[in-house]
């Protein structure tokens, strides 16, 4: 493993990334479970999707392939896949 | 235009349901020069809040309506001296009838046309014209929406003859004991942003319901295509500059609505009137409820890319629950409802009035297809038409689903 931002940095950016692009969720990210999956949860469409992974991918560093969307919905996915 | 011209810049008509608006906020103060272009105040509608921008550039002369009141659709909001000319107590002049920002084309929508250029008091107003150009307060059209009055049917008593809640005749009653103007005394109820969107979608979809004759069609796209084509488009490009399916749904309408004008305008007194220009209006759902449906003006001639990062800002801008004047205050010629990546298979929608149509997509999902003599797995989207009969037929609405569908066949070109 590289050295890397720990897990808690990472998910850091992660909420942010969320309240950033979807401020109406702000209150609910905090206390939402790891396995939860934040897409359905929060009602976010592909747009939103896209600009979280953009974000996601600018803040970190680390590239998002296109196909790999459709599997990062929880904050476990989220994380595993920036680490 | 002189050093001594003042104008006037009045409360602008922000979509077709506007009656009235409340200045929540003026960004500008007497004595500032403004630009064209400027966004001067903040402005609450039923739909949501709205920055307002000037489309004259001068000085600040007068304030008229401050923070805090609502007025209707016209009404004088501040006056300015063009070209920054020295204030004097000048008469005003007629609102000017060239003041008309970038948009050239003009719809003939009388509640809608004049929405980026000052209009007359409302006392000046033309009488009313009946059917779909009836001015009423936003409570008076929600409850007669709620109670089933036909606001045709009313004198209005408002400003214009614009139909006020007292004036529908089953209220009478109720408000006799009020202490209060009763709409007044509504309309200060403060109610939450979900719940004037709730209010407003109520109308529409109920007079969607009960005027419009809907016609429904289905189509099953193949969006292997699409699909391949974008995969290769954004794998050279950087995430922030990818491209997902919904823009090219959106864009694939705008081109087939360009093609068939029958479906690409609106239902006004009694008969069709073709958009001339293909403003798609798309409708972007809220957390916690509700909907907003902000336009990309001449969708048509809007790059795909553009699309994509116009529906990436309506997204991100429409939860922060301001939207922009440019996105509402032009007349939309047809509608796009998108369920997403994980909604349902298809969606029968409602015609947002007065349009004639509107396009649904469901989710886009691997489903069973026969290619060349072999089923097979394809991405498949299930797009829907709903229609007005009034306008269309069948089979117009069935050859635009078709080109809908010829054209998500050629991804490029999109």
């Amino acid at each position: 493993m590289n050295p890397g931002p720990t897990e808690h940095d990472l998910r850091s950016i992660v909420v942010s990334v969320i309240t950033a692009t979807a401020p109406d969720v702000a209150d609910d990210i905090a206390t939402i479970g790891d396995d939860v999956d934040l897409f359905e949860e929060f009602g976010l469409d592909s747009m939103d999707r896209m600009n979280i992974m953009t974000s996601l991918s600018e803040s970190t560093g680390v590239t998002i392939p296109d196909e790999q969307y459709p599997r990062l919905n929880t904050m476990n996915d989220l994380i595993g896949h920036l680490s | 235009m002189t050093d001594t011209e003042l104008f006037s810049y009045a409360m602008p008509s922000l979509g077709a349901d506007m009656d009235e608006g409340a200045v929540i906020e003026w960004l500008v103060e007497v004595g500032d020069t403004v630009e064209r272009g400027q966004v001067v105040a903040r402005v609450e509608t039923e739909k949501s809040d709205i920055d307002i921008e000037t489309w004259r550039g001068g000085t600040v002369a007068e304030i008229v309506v401050g923070a805090g009141e609502t007025v209707p659709v016209g009404t004088v909001l501040m006056h300015l001296h063009a070209n920054g000319a020295e204030h004097g107590p000048t008469p005003l002049p007629s609102p000017a009838p060239t003041a008309k920002p970038r948009e050239e084309i003009s719809f003939p929508l009388e509640r809608d046309n004049s929405s980026r250029g000052p209009r007359p008091a409302p006392a000046d107003r033309a009488p009313r014209v009946p059917h779909e150009t009836v001015w009423a307060s936003p409570l008076a059209r929600r409850l007669a929406g709620e109670r089933g009055i036909a606001l045709l049917d009313i004198d209005g008593t408002g400003p214009g003859g614009a139909i006020r809640s007292s004036d529908l005749p089953e209220l009478a009653a109720l408000q006799a004991h009020s202490d209060h103007p009763p709409t007044a005394a509504h309309e200060n109820e403060p109610r939450s942003r979900t719940e004037r969107i709730r209010s407003v979608i109520a109308v529409r979809m109920a007079r969607s319901n009960a005027e419009i004759p809907h016609y429904r069609l289905q189509y099953d796209i193949d969006l292997g295509p699409l699909t391949a084509h974008l995969s290769t488009v954004n794998a050279e490009r950087p995430i922030g500059e990818r491209i997902v399916p919904a823009a090219a749904l959106v864009r694939a309408v705008a081109l087939t609505a360009q093609r068939h004008p029958e479906l690409n305008g609106t239902w006004r007194d009694g008969r069709f009137r073709p958009g001339l220009a293909v403003n798609v209006s798309v409708a972007i759902s809220l957390r916690g409820g509700g909907l907003v449906t902000p336009t990309i003006r001449h969708a048509d001639d809007v790059t795909l890319d553009e699309t994509m990062r116009l529906l990436r800002e309506f997204t991100t801008v429409a939860r922060t629950g301001t939207l922009r004047s440019e996105w509402t205050a032009i007349t939309s010629s047809i509608t796009v409802t998108n369920l997403g990546d994980r909604g349902a298979d298809l969606v029968h929608g409602l015609i947002s009035p007065p349009e004639v149509a509107l396009v649904g997509f469901g989710r886009i999902a691997e489903r069973p297809m026969v290619v060349d003599g072999v089923v097979v797995a394809r991405p498949v989207v299930i797009a829907t038409l709903a229609a007005d009969h009034r306008a269309t037929d069948g089979a117009i609405g069935s050859r635009f689903l078709s080109t809908l569908a010829n054209t998500l066949q050629h991804p490029e070109q999109l």
